[in-house]
């Protein structure tokens, strides 16, 4: 079965002899379409670093990246920017959102900077759907930590990318939020048929993917 | 496209021939004003002086016997005295002219080049990512036939090992069956023994029965046969008829069952389903809880959900163990739960209600046992789902 995204024997050190680092050590793995798959080590077991790279963020020393098939890596710099805005939807652990601009454009951001015509009817619908629709002309520095975290998951799900990639969404967030805004960046995903992956520490929070993936010292081991 | 490039190409064409003749002109024009004047002034100099007639034509034709430099000298010398000045001259004037005029053609041109150049590259550039998406488009489409063939294809084997399964299952209960009636049909037994048999076979019957609604449930599960219908309920109605279908298991045990006070609230989902979703929670929380102990249920309305939290004070769930026990005939390990009557399907049974439903399931340890977290979605009766 052909996966949405997979990694061949991905490598990435930082350092050199005694200090090496081994944040990505011949690492392949598979995630099919549809799947929320839960990625959990400790912090610097490399698990941000392995996401970096499946977004195209940072290259590997080694190794590819393949989206639907296709090496990022072996794109131009330009086509792999388009690919990335149109494929992938990122959400961080501190929101990354711009401060001087207000919700909306915050959200619609990324599509203008593709010169994509922005679906007005269908931001309307997520941002109702995400609960942030009263906040629209809001700037970010007014809302709570998990009103941001809305916003960023609005703004990773308004240009419908396949694959969403997160890195520890709710570190910032208490508990209940946490379960809140997993589940509704779970639902989203499911209702538009995408695949979401998850960095995370936490074990509890990786129960709600539907696989889970342990990484060690660089190492990826399936659950 | 070709007709806007030939558009362009004759425009080009056009702009350039314009130049051309008009340098061309110019430069015609230049060549009979020096010839006229060069005449005029020649005129002049002889009306003048007719004596000297010969000597003017050969200066006139360049052909002079006479020192150039002496003869620069001289003229420069009274220019100095008289301001004679080559911008004075007519000729000059019609130089830097037509200089001027081949300048601004030559720039003018090149910029046009320039721009028609950095048009095209642009088109180019516009063009490239075109096909690049376009590529990317097809590989999409690909991909998705793709995955509609695997899901066919899986579809089809899960299929085929359900069908497997459930033969394997029913074939051993039926042939005990058939053969306890096969010796109550024989006259070498004594009437007491015929009846045990008999009875016997009823109990396989029985067994058969009980057999044939699990593997009814899991057959609904696994071929997506479950069939959630959403409606407008109330919250508080769904919860107490999930607690009522335990209170006889929890009031044998002497489980005391709380809920908080909340608000209630009508939420868009199955009633049914969602009361089997909990009922299974609460009755895993009777079943690996000790007698005497309590439960606790705690409903907080969030932003986009009710979160409904339900402590035990039972057993707990390992930590690792936490993300298997939603998992299809998943049993817990220790032997308190293996000696526990169950098939390990209640828990993925509640999963996937709550998930089909846009909620969410999760544990994590309480203050004795374990705390299941539920996130049901407060979504308004007129959205659609």
């Amino acid at each position: 079965m052909k996966s949405i995204l997979e990694t061949r024997d991905l490598v990435k050190y930082y350092g050199t002899k005694e200090n090496i680092v081994k944040a990505i050590d011949h690492t392949s793995i598979q995630v099919q379409h549809g799947e929320f798959v839960a990625i959990v080590g400790r912090s610097g077991s490399g698990k941000s670093t392995l996401l970096h790279m499946l977004g195209g963020l940072d290259r590997p020393d080694s190794g590819e990246v393949l989206i639907e098939g296709k090496n990022i890596f072996n794109l131009k710099d330009e086509e792999l920017a388009i690919f990335r805005r149109r494929k992938i939807g990122f959400v961080f652990q501190n929101y990354n959102l711009i401060p001087s601009l207000n919700v909306w454009e915050n959200i619609v951001l990324p599509m203008g900077l593709d010169g994509k015509k922005i679906d007005k009817e269908y931001i309307q619908d997520l941002s109702e759907r995400i609960g942030i629709d009263d906040k629209l002309k809001s700037l970010p520095n007014t809302l709570s930590g998990g009103q941001q975290q809305r916003v960023a998951i609005a703004r990773a799900l308004a240009a419908q990318p396949a694959v969403i990639l997160t890195d520890e969404p709710t570190g910032n967030l208490d508990s209940k939020t946490e379960m809140e805004v997993i589940t509704l960046m779970k639902a989203c995903v499911m209702e538009y048929g995408q695949t979401l992956v998850m960095i995370t520490h936490d074990e509890t929070i990786a129960q709600m993917a539907d696989r889970i993936m342990v990484i060690e010292d660089g190492k990826v081991v399936d659950q | 496209m070709d007709k806007g490039r030939n558009k362009r190409v004759v425009l080009t064409a056009g702009l350039l021939f314009l130049m051309l003749s008009g340098i061309v002109f110019l430069c015609f024009q230049l060549k009979q004003d020096i010839e006229q004047d060069y005449q005029e002034k020649l005129g002049y100099l002889l009306s003048l002086d007719p004596e000297r007639e010969a000597d003017y034509i050969s200066i006139f034709q360049g052909n002079t016997t006479r020192d150039q430099k002496a003869a620069r000298e001289a003229g420069e010398r009274l220019e100095e005295k008289y301001g004679y000045l080559g911008t004075h001259n007519k000729n000059g004037q019609m130089v830097v002219l037509v200089l001027a005029a081949i300048g601004g053609i030559c720039i003018a041109g090149a910029l046009v080049y320039l721009f028609m150049y950095w048009r095209q590259q642009k088109a180019i550039q516009e063009l490239r990512i075109e096909k690049f998406m376009l590529t990317d488009k097809v590989s999409e489409l690909e991909a998705e036939q793709e995955l509609l063939k695997n899901r066919m294809q899986r579809e089809e084997t899960e299929t085929k090992s359900l069908v497997t399964d459930i033969s394997h299952q029913l074939k051993t209960p039926l042939s005990s069956l058939k053969m306890c009636y096969e010796i109550a049909d024989t006259n070498s037994f004594t009437p007491e023994e015929q009846r045990s048999f008999l009875i016997q076979g009823q109990h396989e019957v029985k067994k058969l029965e009980n057999l044939t609604q699990s593997l009814i449930n899991l057959s609904r599960l696994e071929t997506r046969m479950i069939q959630i219908t959403p409606e407008s309920a109330s919250l508080k109605k769904t919860l107490l008829a999930a607690v009522n279908g335990v209170y006889m298991k929890a009031f044998e045990k002497n489980i005391a069952i709380s809920v908080n006070e909340f608000e209630d609230d009508n939420l868009f989902l199955d009633p049914r389903w969602t009361q089997e979703a909990l009922l299974n929670v609460l009755d895993n929380g009777i079943k690996y809880s000790p007698s005497d102990t309590s439960i606790e249920i705690r409903v907080t309305p969030m932003v986009s959900y009710h979160l409904i939290e339900i402590e035990d004070q039972g057993v707990g769930v390992p930590k690792e163990e936490m993300n298997q026990i939603f998992k299809r005939f998943y049993r817990g390990k220790a032997s308190g739960i293996q000696k526990t009557e169950g098939s390990g399907v209640g828990l993925y049974l509640t999963r996937r209600i709550l998930e089909e439903q846009g909620g969410s399931i999760r544990v994590k340890r309480g203050r004795k046992g374990s705390v299941f977290l539920i996130a049901l979605p407060k979504i308004k009766s007129n959205a659609k789902i």
